[in-house]
């Protein structure tokens, strides 16, 4: 080819701006906006959404996963510093903990909790079905999440460890005193991601079985478009989702900016 | 996924209504009239776990059977067609998409004809006779609905309308599939599980630890459906009416409910 390498970097570039033109155009050739407009931005839909989209709905969807999330975070960093423990069961404990969870889906785990733990045991989870719905998840963030505690821990220098017991502080001390807070700084970011994936897992509560006030967005949209037969309601918790994921990721951004720069 | 299927199929909804304008001739049947989903075969449409009218059994040939498949698989076969079931979903049937999608020919599902349902899809005329039923665990000391603080339903079913109407105070919990409630009556979540007569009998039969203590007449009757297929609707009811007369229904009947 006699073409030079910047020629050919500017072709191909020209083909990709090319084909997503075509795409687009296509898109707005062979939609039939008229439908898509009633069927998935019907105005009329939307307007009886409201308000329990928001107050019922995106309400349970944040609260089922900053629960979630919180009793997660405590149960990772239990198992991250069970699988730093010199104490062989430990170790071994959190690798089998880790690995089983990680491996299941959530929506197996949400079951095993909910309807599995009550019949084997006769017992009841606090909170009913959303109590279990919670448990179930934070089972699942405390799996991923103590991996990622745990990568954080070993990225502080190990001189910041070995300077702070040369100074006589316990190991204990060492670790919550100084290599946590270090290691959390590290791991913002990669933590604040579990949390949009928790937001969405949420959507598998409904297999625990619902009530009217019990609805997080996507169970809530889905009843909604079966009664009424119009699929806005997706449309508009989408939207929802997003409204709630967009800021959290552009923290996300902005927060492993920052950890760069201080560097 | 099902969802989204769904989202495509209320998508197309206008573009089939439109197109099928069938003049209901009903005459006898000329298998080319009957705009099957695949030609020479009728798609049963089903929904289970929901024995005996409707349960998954690999050792058949449809790998489904049940009082509903055995019926539907008769009609098929005297409308000279092949049978075939899918589960497209009960909210898609019910809701008419799954004939918008073209999964389904007909739907064969212990569907109570509710005229809030005759708005997606049509009826056949009705074939079987059901009650709602509430069944609860043998040793919860509960007879009588008064006694519920909650009760498990299938999301869209008749037990759910019922339980809603006339339970004042009784928290009606609601799941995707007709496995759920049971789940959650064993687990202790619900005090009870409301649903039609003929599944919950065939539940208690099978497990002691639970009893039907109260039904509940809804003047309920099931019929098959179809959606925008006027000329296989009324083969159906041809069918269905022969059916009656020549003792096939009868027979049928007593091979799944050989008590009565």
């Amino acid at each position: 080819m006699a073409m030079k390498l910047r020629q050919r970097q500017r072709l191909f570039r020209w083909v990709m701006y090319a084909i997503a033109v075509v795409v687009v155009v296509l898109a707005i050739v062979l939609g039939d906006w008229e439908r898509i407009r009633f069927n998935f931005f019907n105005v009329e839909v939307m307007r009886e959404m409201f308000p329990e989209v928001i107050t019922i709905a995106a309400r349970n969807t944040i609260l089922y996963t900053l629960m979630s999330f919180a009793i997660g975070l405590v149960g990772a960093l239990a198992l991250a510093l069970m699988k730093l423990s010199s104490i062989g069961p430990y170790r071994a404990f959190a690798i089998g903990y880790i690995e089983l969870f990680r491996g299941l889906p959530a929506l197996i785990t949400l079951i095993l909790i909910g309807f599995g733990i009550p019949i084997a045991f006769d017992l009841r989870i606090p909170g009913g079905r959303v109590g279990a719905g919670v448990l179930g998840l934070s089972i699942v963030a405390a799996a991923y999440m103590a991996e990622t505690i745990r990568a954080g821990i070993e990225a502080v220098p190990r001189g910041q460890s070995e300077a702070a017991r040369s100074l006589g502080m316990s190991a204990n001390r060492t670790m919550f005193t100084i290599i946590l807070p270090q290691a959390f700084r590290i791991i913002i970011p990669p933590l604040t991601n579990e949390m949009v994936l928790l937001i969405k897992d949420t959507s598998l509560f409904f297999i625990l079985g619902t009530t009217p006030l019990t609805k997080e967005l996507t169970k809530f949209a889905r009843d909604f478009m079966v009664e009424i037969r119009n699929a806005t309601p997706l449309t508009v918790a989408a939207l929802v989702y997003l409204a709630i994921t967009l800021p959290l990721t552009w923290l996300v951004r902005k927060l492993e900016k920052r950890a760069a720069m201080s560097r | 996924m099902k969802s989204w299927k769904r989202a495509v199929a209320v998508c197309a909804t206008l573009a089939i209504v439109l197109a099928a304008c069938g003049d209901g001739d009903d005459a006898s049947v000329d298998p080319s009239d009957l705009e099957l989903v695949t030609a020479g075969t009728l798609t049963i449409c089903t929904d289970v776990p929901f024995p005996p009218m409707e349960f998954e059994d690999s050792n058949t040939d449809l790998g489904y059977d049940g009082f509903d498949i055995e019926l539907s698989a008769a009609i098929a076969e005297d409308l000279g067609l092949e049978a075939t079931v899918a589960t497209p979903g009960w909210d898609g049937i019910t809701g008419g998409l799954a004939f918008e999608d073209d999964q389904c020919d007909i739907a064969a599902a212990s569907i109570t004809i509710l005229p809030e349902r005759e708005e997606n899809i049509d009826f056949s005329d009705p074939y079987f006779n059901s009650e709602q039923a509430l069944l609860v665990k043998a040793d919860s000391g509960i007879t009588t609905w008064e006694g519920l603080e909650s009760v498990g339903v299938q999301t869209g079913v008749t037990g759910e309308i019922y339980a809603n109407e006339n339970w004042e105070g009784v928290e009606v919990v609601t799941f995707d599939d007709a496995a759920g409630p049971y789940l959650a009556l064993d687990a202790g979540e619900v005090d009870g599980v409301i649903f039609d007569l003929v599944s919950q009998q065939d539940v208690a039969d099978n497990d002691a630890t639970v009893i039907v203590i109260e039904t509940y007449d809804t003047d309920e009757e099931y019929g098959l459906a179809t959606k925008d297929s006027p000329n296989l609707l009324s083969a159906i009811n041809e069918t269905l009416a022969k059916f009656r007369d020549d003792g096939t229904y009868d027979e049928i009947y007593g091979n799944w409910f050989p008590e009565a």
